[in-house]
This record gives structure tokens, sequence and C-alpha cells, in this order.
């Protein structure tokens, strides 16, 4: 009876090491940018009312942007820059938001050497949130750059990656 | 019969061994052999139709190359969202899309595989070393709404199983 008893120990004993190691890691800068990000998405996604409404969904979405944030998704396109510019942006297309559901996936995050900057990979995708169809309909990849900004990791740049050129 | 014995049936210790390989198996195909994919969209119609099933290999470019005519999936940042292209350009070829017809070094290149077609005409372009051309086989669509180009090597995940 005395070596099942010492197996079991033991194997409770593993599973709390990684447990804790696990938790390590989870709590590390990593697991703090991966929630910024999907908690962006479930504020993109947030219905939002009309009039003051749209304007609180849009500058809450802003908080997830640095003051001077850059947005270059296309080469043919003028890089939008500014937090101000974003949640305009989000507030004029508020409608075309609330008719799509916003996802971002396979996020790899990669920090550099400077402290409080992370290189960041993502897939975006786009689905209809209303009719018959529940299949995305765009799906790009974009590369962050974030910041740690008074406490909270904030997009400082997004750029599309063409993955076909 | 006791709970021990309802969940684990009379041979705990066998039951729990068939588990843990099954799970330790499970895990071992659907990330370093196959990956599950479903198709969305319309772009390599009437191949795959929106919706349907598939398995990409992941072993087959292990060994060898892709080749032309195989149907491969690409990833974006991760293997969660994967675009599903067909590969008509080798590293090295010249490609060049005229009236909808693919050119490979000059020469049409046949495509029974493409029933429907616009006349897309895309300007030539020569692949580099790990290099491929990959477009989808729906050439109805308008040409700016279909993805297609050059793709490095590195981002071929696998090919298609069926």
């Amino acid at each position: 009876m005395a070596a099942p008893s010492r197996r079991i120990i033991a194997a409770a004993a593993a599973a709390v090491v990684v447990f804790l190691a696990w938790m390590f890691w989870w709590r590390s800068d990593e697991r703090a940018i991966r929630r910024e990000l999907a908690n962006l998405a479930a504020d993109a996604n947030a219905p939002a009312g009309d009039g003051l409404g749209t304007v609180s969904w849009a500058a809450q979405l802003g908080t997830y942007f640095t003051e001077d944030v850059v947005v270059a998704i296309t080469p043919e396109t003028t890089p939008m820059t500014g937090r101000h510019s974003i949640v305009g942006m989000a507030t004029r297309f508020r409608p075309r938001f609330a008719a799509h559901t916003v996802a971002l996936d396979d996020v790899t995050v990669q920090q550099r050497a400077e402290r409080g900057i992370a290189d960041v990979r993502v897939t975006m995708t786009l689905t209809p949130s209303a009719g018959g169809s529940r299949e995305p309909i765009d799906a790009r990849e974009l590369a962050l750059e974030m910041k740690k900004d008074g406490g909270r990791w904030r997009i400082s740049r997004v750029t599309g990656v063409d993955v076909l050129r | 019969m006791n709970i021990r014995q309802a969940v684990f049936g009379a041979n705990p210790r066998r039951t729990t061994v068939r588990i843990v390989v099954l799970i330790v198996v499970s895990i071992v195909t659907f990330t370093w052999l196959l990956v599950p994919i479903r198709t969305s969209g319309i772009s390599m119609q009437p191949t795959y139709e929106s919706g349907s099933l598939n398995f990409a290999s992941r072993m087959t470019y292990a060994t060898r190359s892709p080749r032309r005519g195989e149907v491969v999936a690409i990833r974006m940042a991760g293997a969660r969202v994967l675009l599903i292209k067909r590969i008509v350009g080798l590293p090295g070829e010249r490609v060049e899309i005229r009236d909808g017809v693919v050119h490979i070094d000059g020469a049409p290149l046949p495509e029974p595989y493409v029933r429907l077609k616009r006349a897309w005409n895309v300007e030539e372009v020569e692949l580099g070393y790990q290099e491929y051309f990959v477009i989808g086989d729906n050439r109805s669509m308008r040409e700016r709404d279909h993805d297609f180009g050059r793709v490095d090597r590195s981002r071929i995940l696998g090919r298609l199983l069926f």
C-alpha cells in the first residue's frame, strides 16, 4: 500500500509544480498582452447603442491604442495616425462594426530587448454577425507593436502583412 | 458496483493507460501530423465548397518540396486561420496571367480544375528561390476580390489530403 501512496503524492506534487510554473508564466507580460487583445476584440463586438453610446464605445476602443498610434493596413492607403483618428473612424463606421464580429486569433508575442515594447503577430477575421452566413468574409495578418504605457500594454503601430504578394 | 468501477471499469490501470495513450496520440496527430480544416469562402470553388471539411498533412513536405497542382494550406499568423490555394508556379519560374490563362515561362498552363474564368491579366513575375505562386480555382470572381500571388515556402503548412 505504501508504494502507490507515494506515487500518488509524487504525482500530486508534480502537478502542483506544473501548475505554479504555468501560473508564473501566465502572469507575465505576454499574458497581459493577450488579455488586452482579447478585451479589445470583446469591446469591438460589444453592443453600443446610438448617440452617446457610440461615442463612449469608440472612446473605450481608443484606450487600447497609444496617443501616437500609426495604423497602416495596406501600402496603398495613407496611414492613420493618432488615437483621435481611431476614435473618429470607429464612431463614423459604427454601423459597419455592428454588422460584423471581429476575432483576433493566433496571437504570438515577442518581447524586445528594450523593456516595455513587444512585437505581436495576429490574424484578424471579420464575420457577419447577422444574416444567413456565419463564415468569415475577410482574414488578415497584422503586425502590432505594443508599448507599456501607464502600466497597460497599448497598441502603438498596426501594419498589414502581405501573406500573398 | 462502486463509482470508481463505474468510471474506470474492472481494470482501472488499463483504462487509465488507454486514456493517456489516446490523449497523447490525439495531441501528436493534430499538432504535428494533420491540421483539421473547415473551408470558408468561394475562392476554391468548385473543387472545395464553402463549409467542407478537410485535413492538411504537415508531413508531406517534410521529405519533398511542394509540386505544381497541389492544393496547400498557407498559414497567416498561426495555424488557426489558413488560406487554401493551389500551387501553379514553382521557385525560379516566371508566372503571368494573360486573358485568364496562367502562363509559366511563357507557356500556357493546362488547368482542368478551373471551370469558369474571367479575363484576368497579371504582369509577369519571377519567383524567388523559396517562392511559390498560388491561386484559387474560382477564376469567375473579380480579380481584385481574389487573394493570389507569391508566397514563401515557410508559410506553406501542408498539403490538403483530399
